[in-house]
C-alpha cells in the first residue's frame, strides 16, 4: 500500500475526494502521525504486528542495529536464544545494546526486532505495514484531519488490539463453542 | 468557442432594451463584464469548485500573484504582506490556491475566462449593474441571479 492510497481513503472519509479542503502536505502529516501512533499502540498492546528478523555479523564483538531498529524481541546464537547482562557481561551466548550497536562475543547473531516503518516523503512511498493496517490508519488520519485525537487515539489502540487477535487465530485451532484451544 | 465580452454585450443590450447603444456604452459594458466576472470568482471559490484552483511553484520570498485568493488547506507556505514565506528557502514548494478571475478585461474582444455554463449568470449581473446606475428596480434581475447561482455546479448539494 501507498501513501497515497491511505490519503485517497481519509479524503473520502472526511468528504473531501474532490481535493478542495486539505492539501497534500496537511494529509501526509496526518498520516505520518497516524503511523506515529499506531506503532506506539502496538508496543503498548505487545503486538506481534511491525516484528522482523535481520542475521547480524559481528566484528571486533559488535555490529550496527538496523536502521529501523525500535526495541528488541529476542537474540539468537547458533546454540539457542541469548540473554542479556549489562552488568559484568556480555560473555558467551549474552549480549548487550550500547547506542545503535550490538555488543556480544558470538557471531552470527539473529536478531528479531521490532521495526519502525520509514517515514514518508512522497505519495508514492510504500508503507512498510501489513495489509490490515490499511483502514485502521486511512481512519486515523481522517480523524487527525478533522483534529479529533481522541477518536485517532482510539481506533489506533483498538487496531493495536485487533492485530495481536489475528495472530492467534492464526497458531490456534477454534473451540466448538466459542474461544481458541492454544494447547492446539 | 468561447465567448467574448462582445458576444455578452450583444445579450446585455437586449435584455436592457438599449440594442441602438443610445443608453449605455461599450466602456460602461466592459467594465460590468468584469465586474460581474470578479463577483462570479468569488461565489465559485466561497463554494470551493475545484475549477478555481491554481498549482504553482513557490520559493521564498516569490510574489504573490495579482490573483491569489487564498490556500487550498495548509502548505509549509504563508503569506507576509506582497510575499510568499516558505520553510525550504530556494527549494520551490508546490502549492494550490484559489485564484480570481477577470483582471485586466478592458476590451470587447476579450475572453470572458469562465466555461459557458456560467455566462447566463455573467450576463445577469452585467445587467443588474447597467440598470442599477439608472436607478431601475433590479429585484427580478436578483432573483434571477439567485436562481442561477443555485443551478450551477456545487450550489446543490452535488
Amino acid at each position: 500500500m501507498t501513501a497515497l492510497d491511505i490519503c485517497q481513503k481519509a479524503r473520502v472519509a472526511v468528504g473531501d475526494a474532490k481535493h478542495t479542503t486539505y492539501s497534500d502536505y496537511e494529509c501526509m502529516t496526518a498520516l505520518q502521525s497516524a503511523l506515529d501512533m499506531l506503532v506506539t499502540s502496538c508496543d503498548e498492546f505487545f503486538s506481534p504486528a511491525l516484528v522482523k528478523e535481520a542475521e547480524l555479523e559481528l566484528e571486533d564483538d559488535r555490529a550496527a542495529l538496523p536502521e529501523d531498529f525500535r526495541s528488541v524481541v529476542s537474540v539468537q546464537c547458533y546454540t539457542g536464544l541469548m540473554e542479556s547482562n549489562y552488568e559484568t557481561g556480555p560473555f558467551s551466548r549474552e549480549y548487550r545494546f550500547e547506542n545503535s550497536q550490538i555488543v556480544s562475543p558470538e557471531s552470527p547473531v539473529l536478531l528479531t526486532y521490532r521495526y519502525r516503518p520509514e517515514r514518508l516523503t512522497a505519495l508514492e512511498d510504500e508503507i512498510d505495514v501489513p495489509e490490515y493496517f490499511e483502514l485502521p490508519l486511512a481512519r486515523i488520519t481522517a480523524a487527525l484531519l478533522q483534529g479529533n485525537f481522541e477518536l485517532a487515539q482510539t481506533v489506533s489502540d483498538k487496531a493495536a488490539q485487533t492485530s495481536k487477535v489475528q495472530r492467534w487465530e492464526n497458531v490456534a485451532t477454534k473451540k466448538l463453542w466459542g474461544g481458541y484451544n492454544p494447547n492446539a | 468557442m468561447p465567448k467574448t465580452i462582445n458576444d455578452a454585450g450583444a445579450v446585455i443590450r437586449m435584455r436592457v432594451n438599449d440594442r441602438d447603444k443610445i443608453n449605455y456604452t461599450d466602456e460602461e459594458i466592459v467594465a460590468d463584464v468584469a465586474t460581474a466576472c470578479r463577483y462570479l470568482s468569488q461565489v465559485l471559490i466561497a463554494r470551493k469548485s475545484p475549477e478555481m484552483i491554481v498549482t504553482e511553484d513557490v520559493v521564498d520570498y516569490a510574489a504573490i500573484p495579482e490573483n491569489f485568493h487564498s490556500f487550498v488547506g495548509q502548505w509549509p507556505v504563508w503569506r507576509e504582506g506582497p510575499v510568499f514565506r516558505t520553510s525550504t528557502g530556494a527549494n520551490a514548494v508546490t502549492v494550490r490556491y484559489w485564484a480570481t478571475r477577470g483582471q485586466g478585461l478592458s476590451s470587447l474582444t476579450d475572453v470572458i475566462p469562465f466555461d459557458e455554463i456560467y455566462f447566463d449568470a455573467i450576463v445577469t449581473a452585467a445587467c443588474m449593474l447597467l440598470l442599477n446606475r439608472d436607478e431601475f428596480d433590479t429585484s427580478k434581475e436578483q432573483s434571477i441571479l439567485q436562481a442561477l447561482e443555485a443551478l450551477m455546479p456545487g450550489g446543490g448539494k452535488s
